[in-house]
C-alpha cells in the first residue's frame, strides 16, 4: 500500500469555532501526507476533533467558523487558496468525497436511492438523468446490491444496503480520495464485517486513498497502513500501522490501545482515567498531561513539538524529545 | 440465599408483540420477539445477553424485570413465580430489580437535580421515611459508584455531567433500592472506549461486593469476557447457544456464534491484508420467521433437515447448550 505517489498533503490545519462561552480550538497544527493508495485511520474519543478533521477537508462547515487556515495540498496545488464556487466545482465530490457518520439514515425518503446515488453526476458532471442513472446501477451492483435496488426507496432497504448505497454515492464521481467518517457505526457486527470487505475490495479495484475517521481502533486495524491518532484537537501520535499496533508511543495511544477488550489474547483492558479537556481553554503544556501517568515537570508547562521517533513516527510526547 | 442458589430461572419465555394490518383488519400479526428461552442464573452471577439489533435481547431483558409481561413461559424469582404478578407483588419485584439503559444523556429528567433523581426511587417505594435516611442513602448511592466528594455532584444537573459520569448516577439509582438484579441494557455502547472498560469494572466490583444477580445485554462478545459468568447468544428471537462464557468464546459451536466472533475486529495490523469470512444477509424479519433454524438462510453449513425443522437445544458438554442440528449426536446425554 502507498504507490508512492502523494495525493494529499494538509500542513498546520487549523480550525476554530465561535460559541457563546468562547473560541473552540477544534483543530490545531494538523499535518499528514498521504500516499496513493493509502488509508489513514484517524482516530480517537468522541469531542477530539476526528469529525471536524473530516469536514474540514472537504470544507463543509457550520457557519460559526472563526479560523480555517493552514494547507491542503491535491495534486501539487493548494485547495485552501479556492473560493467557495470553485471549491465546489474542482474539488468536493471530484477529488475528494465523504460518506458522512450516518449517511445512511440522510437519503430523502421520497426518492429512489438510484436517483440519489446519480445525483452528483446529474449536479457536477450534467451528465443527461438516463446515463446517470445507468452508472448509478452499476456502481451499486459492484457494491454488491441487486441492480434493482435502484429502483427502491430507502425505507424498502436495510442498514447494511442503504450504507452500500451512500459509499456508491461518495464514488459516483471518481474520486481519488474517499473521506470515510465512521462508516459502519450504526451497523451489526455481521453486516459491518461484509461492509469493511466492500471497502478493501473496491480499494483494491478502483485504486482508492481513504481517510478512515473510527473510534474503533479495531475496525481501523481492518483497513488502515497509517494511523493518526487525535486528542483534543490536535495529533499526537502518526506512524504506520504497524508500528502503531505493535509499540504504539505516546502515553494516550497506549492507554487506547489497552483499554480495547480483545477476544483472541489474554489481556486485562485498562482504562484511561479522567476525561478530555475543554477545547476552550485546554490546559497548559501538553494537553494531556492531566490524565498522564508519565507527566514530569515540562510537561505541564510547556506543549511539546511532534518529535521523530522513526522513520515516518511522529510523537507528540516530551518523553521523546527535547534532548535529555 | 446462601451462594449458588437460583435467582432467577426463566422456562421457555415467549414475548409477542401483537400487530394489526389495517385499522379494520381482523387479522392480527405476531412479531416473535423473544421466542422460547430457557436459562438460570444464580446469585450473585452475571450472564451476558449477546445479539445484534432485532435479536430480542432488549425485549428479553425488559421482559424478565416485568416492563412487559410474557406471553407464555414462566419466570422464576428466588423461586418465586412473577410471571403474572400484579400490583404490591409487582412493585415488591420492582424493588428487586434494577434497569441502566444504553442512553445516560435521556434517562435523567433535566430539571431535577442528581440528588433528587436518585431520592426518586425511595419516594416512590416509601421504604425509607426520613429526609436524613433519604440523604444518607443517596450520597451511600454516589459514593458506591464513585462520584466523590459526592456534595459536588448531588447538586448538579444531568446536563453538568459527562456521559461516564451520568452512566454512573444511573448505576446508583439502580442500587438505590439495594436489588438482587440488574439488567444493564448495553450500558457503554454510547460511550468512548476508555470509559466503557471503567464503567464495566465498576459494575462488576458492585456486583461482586453487593451479592448483585447481573443481566448485561450487549452486542459485543468482546466485552462479555470480563464482566459475565454465562453468555447467552441470541438471534432472530431464539437463544443459539448458551454456555459459560469462557467456553462461548473458546469452543463456540454454533455457526452463528462463530461468524459472530469472526467478525468482531481487534486491534492487529495484519486485518488489513484479510477478507473475513462472514455469511451475507441480514437476520429474518420476525413477523415471519423461517419455520425451521433462524439462521439456517445465512447459515455456511445448513443441510436439508436445518431447512425444514427447527432443531431443539442439544447440550453437548455439561453447560453448554447449543440449537443447531449439527450437533444432534453430539449430545452428552
Amino acid at each position: 500500500m502507498g504507490s508512492g505517489k502523494t495525493v494529499l498533503t494538509v500542513q498546520d490545519l487549523k480550525l476554530y469555532y465561535r460559541t457563546r462561552k468562547g473560541v473552540v480550538k477544534a483543530l490545531e497544527e494538523i499535518s499528514f501526507d498521504l500516499e496513493k493508495e493509502d488509508v489513514l485511520a484517524v482516530v480517537g474519543e468522541s469531542g477530539c476533533g476526528k469529525s471536524t478533521l473530516a469536514r474540514a477537508l472537504v470544507r463543509v462547515l457550520p457557519r460559526n467558523v472563526h479560523t480555517y487556515d493552514g494547507k491542503i495540498i491535491l495534486d501539487g496545488k493548494n485547495v485552501m487558496d479556492l473560493d467557495e464556487e470553485a471549491f465546489r466545482r474542482e474539488v468536493r465530490w471530484r477529488k475528494i468525497s465523504i460518506v458522512f457518520q450516518g449517511a445512511m439514515n440522510s437519503f430523502n425518503p421520497v426518492y429512489r436511492i438510484g436517483y440519489q446515488v446519480a445525483e452528483p453526476l446529474i449536479i457536477h458532471d450534467h451528465v443527461e438523468k438516463k446515463e446517470a442513472l445507468n452508472r448509478a446501477r452499476k456502481l451499486m451492483e459492484l457494491m454488491g446490491m441487486p441492480g434493482a435496488f435502484a429502483e427502491r426507496y430507502p425505507f424498502e432497504l436495510s442498514g447494511g444496503m442503504k450504507q452500500r448505497a451512500a459509499i456508491a454515492m461518495a464514488l459516483i464521481t471518481n474520486p481519488e480520495i474517499v473521506i470515510l467518517d465512521e462508516p459502519t457505526s450504526a451497523l451489526d457486527v455481521l453486516t459491518q464485517a461484509n461492509i469493511i470487505n466492500l471497502l478493501k475490495r473496491i480499494k483494491n479495484e478502483l485504486r482508492l486513498t481513504y481517510v478512515f475517521i473510527t473510534h474503533d481502533l479495531g475496525l481501523a486495524s481492518e483497513l488502515a497502513n497509517k494511523v493518526a491518532v487525535i486528542y483534543a484537537g490536535k495529533i499526537v501520535e502518526l506512524s504506520s500501522a504497524d508500528t502503531f499496533y505493535t509499540a504504539p508511543k505516546h502515553p494516550y495511544s497506549r492507554g487506547l490501545i489497552s483499554s480495547v477488550p480483545t477476544l483472541r489474547t489474554d489481556k486485562t483492558p485498562e482504562f484511561i482515567s479522567g476525561s478530555p479537556p475543554s477545547l476552550i481553554d485546554p490546559p497548559q503544556g501538553c494537553r494531556f498531561h492531566p490524565r498522564c501517568r508519565f507527566a514530569w515537570g515540562k510537561c505541564s508547562s510547556e506543549e511539546p513539538g511532534m518529535f521523530q521517533v522513526g522513520e515516518g513516527h511522529l510523537v507528540r510526547c516530551w518523553l521523546y524529545g527535547g534532548g535529555t | 440465599m446462601s451462594p449458588g442458589e437460583k435467582l432467577l430461572e426463566l422456562e421457555d419465555l415467549r414475548k409477542w408483540f401483537e400487530i394489526r394490518r389495517g385499522l379494520l383488519s381482523s387479522k392480527t400479526n405476531f412479531v416473535k420477539a423473544v421466542d422460547g428461552v430457557t436459562f438460570s442464573l444464580e446469585d450473585g452471577k452475571a450472564v451476558s445477553l449477546v445479539g445484534e439489533s432485532g435479536s430480542g435481547k432488549t425485549t428479553l431483558g425488559k421482559t424478565i424485570i416485568r416492563l412487559y409481561e410474557p406471553n407464555s413461559g414462566r419466570i422464576l424469582f428466588q423461586g418465586k413465580d412473577v410471571t403474572h404478578i400484579k400490583a404490591e407483588d409487582l412493585k415488591w419485584y420492582r424493588r428487586m430489580t434494577g434497569l441502566v439503559q444504553q442512553d445516560p444523556f435521556g434517562a435523567f429528567a433535566s430539571h431535577f437535580t442528581i440528588f433528587r433523581s436518585l431520592e426518586e426511587p425511595l419516594l416512590v417505594h416509601n421504604t425509607v421515611k426520613s429526609k436524613e435516611e433519604r440523604a444518607e442513602k443517596v450520597f451511600k448511592a454516589l459514593e458506591e459508584v464513585r462520584l466523590t466528594p459526592v456534595e459536588d455532584f448531588a447538586y448538579k444537573y444531568p446536563h453538568m455531567l459527562s456521559g461516564g459520569q451520568l452512566q454512573r448516577v444511573a448505576i446508583a439509582r439502580a442500587i438505590i433500592l439495594e436489588p438482587k438484579l440488574i439488567i444493564a441494557d448495553e450500558p457503554v455502547s454510547m460511550l468512548d472506549a476508555s470509559v466503557r472498560i471503567e464503567i464495566l469494572t465498576l459494575l462488576r466490583r458492585l456486583q461482586e461486593r453487593l451479592r448483585l444477580g447481573v443481566i448485561y445485554i450487549t452486542h459485543d462478545l468482546a466485552t462479555t469476557r470480563f464482566f459475565s459468568e454465562w453468555a447467552l447468544i441470541m438471534y432472530a428471537g431464539h437463544v443459539m447457544e448458551r454456555a459459560s462464557t469462557q467456553e462461548v468464546l473458546r469452543n463456540p459451536l454454533h455457526p452463528y456464534t462463530r461468524a459472530l466472533l469472526t467478525a468482531t475486529p481487534e486491534p492487529n495490523p495484519e486485518n488489513r491484508n484479510k477478507f473475513k469470512e462472514v455469511p451475507p444477509g441480514e437476520p429474518p424479519a420476525l413477523i415471519d420467521p423461517p419455520k425451521s433454524c433462524r439462521f439456517s438462510p445465512r447459515c455456511p453449513h445448513a443441510f436439508d433437515k436445518c431447512l425444514k425443522e427447527e432443531p431443539p437445544e442439544f447440550e453437548t458438554d455439561s453447560g453448554h447448550w447449543v440449537k443447531c442440528w449439527l450437533y444432534e449426536r453430539a449430545e452428552a446425554k
